[in-house]
């Protein structure tokens, strides 16, 4: 078995018909890190998590896992759990019969941990599945991702109809995970700002290519914004790299690539470090 | 345990114990409809209908568990190759568990009530009769299992064609087709009237079966080994 540890996807290609989702992707997620997988509706990020645990084919191209193809590979599989946009567990079963069913096939998997977790969303288990709300449904399947011991963690949008607090809840209660079992965590999520204080590296992807990785604060580091009076901002903005800009009534943001030039800058600007939901639109926007 | 293991013996756990329930229920079901044609005045009724149960039980028991555990089995990590051979071993099980039970309680009625059997009347032909229950029986299960990825991957519209079309082709394609050549007719009709025991010609419908039982098994594994997960996902 190899050495090489992380999931690594070489050249992968989906198509859907005549729509390519993937694009001959490339990118290796390294382990022992939580990753963001950042895109817009339809990018490919959840085909790329699909891929990687075995619910979708490539049309071209592999995902390794720890250096291992992973389709159609039960000792590949055995390292990942993906919590998927839609499930695949019976919704006539009962919650907490769910998770005593699971004991048997996830070693490590503790329903008792499965359950303590629900209670702390506030989710009753002796309730069927289809009885539950879509944020509650969200909520079983976190609790079930969460206790378990998988070396990968792959969650593709996993706060789909939770309120506020339930969303701080598994922010907190996916950073304890990490802490204790160390182990991969990849986040496909639209709600950048969100796990931007979590995650160590971002991926973003659009229209199924690779628009970049790197770490979260390499990215934060990457850019600034300036606003000020339009005519200002254009004078400072004149032969550096602008991702994008917004303006409104005579004030105007430009949002650059690189380290912030205090020669250049007047009391009249005002610069901010870069937040990555606003690197984000701006890369995405720019590409479109 | 590997979690092919665990899978099978969940399945084969999950038949033995609702094919014991069905097997309760027919058993009271059956018990109180003797009472009742005694209470009337009936006397002892023999009935026929077991062979009909276990058929329907056959069907629905695949249909529903494919249902229910094909998305749990891929949620858990297995492949579908796993899932497949899973599924297969199941079909043969159930087969085999209502062949068993077909040929017993032939037997044990036979001792009980002579002349009075639900299902046979003679002893001499137990092996052949177990083989032959246990063909229809995989027969059966084996298509409804097809039929239920079919559904799956092509949706209840078009599964319900192609049903529908399957019986139009046996019951009408089939004997047109034959009747092209000269003698086909008659062969055909020899051949449906085999199957029916007249002659009684065991082997025949045993070939048969098997052939039907390999081929949808054949057809569940192209059916199932490049579907998406998202194909087996709750409320399909």
């Amino acid at each position: 078995m190899s050495e090489e540890r992380g999931i690594r996807a070489e050249g992968v290609t989906k198509r859907y018909g005549h729509t390519k989702a993937l694009d001959n992707v490339s990118l290796t997620f390294e382990p022992g890190k939580i990753h963001a997988l950042l895109g817009r509706n339809g990018a490919g990020k959840s085909t790329l998590l699909g891929i990687a645990s075995n619910r979708l084919f490539p049309t071209e191209g592999r995902v390794l896992v720890d250096g291992e193809p992973v389709t159609e590979n039960p000792s590949a599989l055995a390292k990942v759990y993906a919590l998927g946009p839609c499930d695949l567990y019976p919704d006539t079963w009962r919650v907490d019969k769910l998770y005593q069913k699971l004991a048997a096939f996830y070693e490590g998997f503790n329903p008792h941990t499965a359950l303590s977790i629900a209670e702390q969303f506030g989710l009753e288990t002796d309730v069927t599945v289809d009885a539950l709300s879509t944020g509650y449904r969200t909520v079983y399947r976190l609790a079930i991702a969460l206790a378990t011991t998988d070396d990968y963690l792959l969650l593709d949008e996993p706060v789909l109809g939770l309120d506020a607090n339930a969303r701080e809840l598994f922010y907190q209660l996916l950073l304890e995970d990490y802490l204790e079992k160390q182990r991969t965590i990849i986040v496909a999520t639209h709600l950048i700002e969100e796990v931007a204080s979590l995650v160590e590296q971002v991926t973003v992807i659009d229209h199924g290519h690779v628009l970049l990785q790197a770490s979260a604060e390499e990215l934060r580091a990457s850019g600034y914004s300036v606003s000020g009076r339009a005519e200002d901002v254009d004078a400072y903005c004149e032969g550096r790299e602008v991702l994008g800009v917004d303006e409104l009534a005579g004030l105007k943001v430009a949002y650059l690539r690189g380290t912030f030039d205090a020669v250049a800058a007047n009391e009249r600007l005002t610069f901010a470090p870069m937040n990555l939901q606003k690197l984000f639109v701006k890369l995405t926007e720019r590409n479109n | 345990m590997t979690k092919f293991k665990v899978a099978v013996r969940y399945v084969l756990k999950k038949l033995l114990k609702q094919s014991a329930l069905f097997v309760v229920c027919t058993a009271i079901g059956l018990a109180a409809l003797q009472l009742l044609f005694s209470v009337l005045g009936y006397g002892f009724v023999s009935f026929s209908g077991v062979d009909s149960f276990i058929i329907i039980f056959l069907i629905f028991w695949t249909v529903i568990t494919f249902g229910k555990d094909a998305g749990f089995f891929l949620q858990s990590g297995l492949t579908r190759w796993e899932m497949f051979l899973i599924f297969a071993l199941a079909v043969v099980a159930e087969a085999f568990l209502f062949a068993l039970l077909s040929v017993v309680l032939a037997l044990v009625m036979q001792g009980l009530w002579p002349g009075h059997s639900l299902l046979y009347t003679t002893g001499s032909f137990v092996l052949t009769v177990f083989i032959q229950v246990f063909l229809l029986n995989f027969a059966v299960a084996s298509c409804a299992l097809a039929a239920t990825v079919l559904q799956r991957r092509i949706g209840t519209g078009w599964t319900a064609v192609v049903v529908i079309g399957l019986f139009f082709f046996v019951t009408i394609g089939l004997p047109a087709l034959f009747s092209l050549f000269i003698g086909g007719i008659e062969a055909y009709g020899t051949f449906m009237a085999s199957l029916m025991g007249s002659p009684y010609a065991p082997a025949l419908p045993a070939v048969l079966y098997l052939v039907v039982s390999l081929a949808a098994l054949a057809l569940t594994w192209l059916l199932l080994r490049r579907a998406n997960a998202d194909r087996f996902a709750a409320g399909r």
